[in-house]
């Protein structure tokens, strides 16, 4: 019987309360009881962030049980929608609170009669959906809401920026080192010419989503959030997307060989192959650490990866092709994208596993160990 | 989860991924994307093994807990004897106050000319300081 639950990604709630909290001026009700407010805590003392956690918990107590939320819900909306003028409010069920089957999008018309700011239930299956999913799910149901909204109101863009840009989609709030991969990220955009349009869900306002579409491209570094939303607008606006996490020195060559192509099927003319080169050979260390002798003292070491889709699969690439070291066993907690995750490591490891259970993968960790000689292991999430 | 599979196996680990823990909101720059990414990573991984490699001294050496060490090395300098009951008691000091105890006895029963230092000769030692 398995007993630890969310244990690597979170439940569904948690993934919305990600994407609502990393918006600016957007505020989260959650219909929950109390106990599943746990994510303040994860904001406050985690993320140690500067900001009250704009959620609120619209608890679910004896009197709800006796006669229903909508009174209760609809009146914390609109209080918060008074109090703090937020542009949007975000309501938000939990696995828990989900049971109830109140129409929580019953209640969310109702509190929009009065609320001035917009007002959304997030549409997400509790029971089916994770921390990640929900979370690559709302951030798509915002930008979708908001593009509809100006489209309504003719309010979209025409045309593209004059120069190349980008959209970065992904970066959010509790994310794994995004706040630095994000200033990464846009150095690389400014060194490689391109305007960065617009970074969503971190620190942006739900009013810039109107301009989304007049970037050139959007780029989704990982895996777990924001290609729900690059699909949308690739669909909506034709807007082309890249996809390639640029972790390590072969992938993020590939990711700005992509862009690049990206870019001059739109009319530009960039040649990235000489900053490529630069950066490789001169610029950064690792390419010439791993050809170093200190580097060769990895060859052949053994390791374990384990960890989100792209991080895992981006540690197995970088250890076997760039540092020499044989990957044993590579594995993923990200079990509803099995497929990609075997896609992208299959030829790089002995052995894939797809899994949640603690304990499975500590047994896993512990037969390779008897197996091998020389035993380290890498890139494990910690708890 | 893993980082703790990988203590209790004695396998060192880097963290590459969420679940997050406040460890991966470091204050200093520690990007995992494009070219400072790459560095960091390299980091990350050689000095995982680097820590593999001084797990070794670290067992040859006697592990990071110091007492007992410090305690060897304090008596190898000493030309006083201790009894047995004396060393005994002499251990149930918390450790970080012991060395200065001992060096406190010595001290007394070398003014006293007393060779050999019993139990009685601590307390003695100790009644003298007006401990």
């Amino acid at each position: 019987m398995k007993l630890a639950y969310w244990m690597y990604a979170g439940p569904a709630h948690i993934g919305t309360l990600r994407i609502s909290s990393s918006f600016k001026n957007v505020h989260a009700i959650m219909h929950a009881p109390i106990g599943d407010d746990y994510f303040n805590v994860m904001r406050s003392m985690l993320e140690r962030d500067r900001n009250f956690t704009p959620v609120t918990i619209s608890s679910v107590d004896r009197n709800v049980l006796a006669r229903g939320s909508q009174e209760k819900v609809v009146d914390n909306i609109t209080r918060k929608d008074a109090e703090e003028h937020p542009d949007l409010i975000v309501l938000t069920p939990t696995c828990t609170s989900s049971i109830l089957q109140e129409d929580l999008g019953n209640f969310v018309q109702r509190a929009q009669l009065d609320a001035k700011g917009d007002v959304m239930l997030a549409d997400v299956n509790h029971y089916r959906y994770n921390e990640l999913q929900a979370a690559d799910r709302t951030l798509q149901q915002i930008v979708q809401y908001y593009i509809a909204k100006a489209k309504k109101k003719g309010e979209l863009p025409i045309g593209k920026t004059a120069n190349p840009s980008v959209n970065l989609i992904g970066i959010s709030s509790l994310g794994f080192h995004n706040q630095h991969d994000c200033i990464e990220l846009k150095r690389l955009m400014a060194e490689l010419g391109i305007e960065v349009n617009a970074v969503i869900p971190e620190g942006a306002s739900v009013h810039e989503l109107k301009n989304l579409p007049q970037a050139w491209f959007n780029l989704v570094p990982y895996r777990e959030i924001g290609l729900m939303s690059a699909q949308f607008l690739q669909e909506e606006f034709g807007m082309p997307f890249v996809d390639i996490t640029p972790m390590g020195v072969v992938e993020t060559a590939r990711c700005i060989r992509k862009i690049q192509t990206t870019l001059n099927a739109q009319g530009a003319n960039v040649d990235y192959e000489s900053f490529i080169e630069n950066q490789t050979l001169y610029v950064s260390q690792a390419a010439w650490f791993s050809r170093s002798i200190d580097c060769q003292n990895l060859t052949g070491k053994k390791a374990v990866v384990f960890g989100d889709n792209t991080h895992a699969a981006a540690m197995t690439k970088i250890l076997a092709r760039e540092m020499g070291i044989h990957v044993v066993m590579a594995g993923t907690y990200c079990k509803y994208d099995e497929k990609w995750f075997r896609e992208q490591v299959s030829e790089y490891c002995d052995e894939v596993l797809i899994s949640d259970d603690n304990g499975a993968i500590a047994d896993a960790i512990a037969r390779h160990r008897t197996l091998c000689h020389f035993w380290h292991t890498d890139g494990t999430p910690c708890g | 989860m893993e980082r703790h599979v990988g203590k209790r196996l004695r396998i060192p680990c880097g963290v590459i991924s969420s679940p997050i823990h406040v460890q991966d909101f470091p204050i200093g720059y520690k990007p995992f994307l494009a070219y400072e990414g790459t560095n960091q990573v390299a980091d990350l991984v050689y000095n995982s093994f680097t820590l593999g490699m001084e797990d070794h001294l670290l067992e040859i050496f006697g592990g990071h807990d110091t007492k007992e060490v410090i305690t060897k090395g304090m008596s190898a300098d000493s030309d006083m004897n201790w009894t047995k009951d004396a060393q005994a008691e002499l251990n149930k000091v918390p450790g970080f106050v012991r060395g200065k105890i001992k060096r406190n006895t010595e001290k007394f029963a070398r003014e006293r000319s007393l060779s050999e230092i019993t139990v009685e000769v601590m307390y003695a030692a100790k009644e003298a300081v007006g401990a």
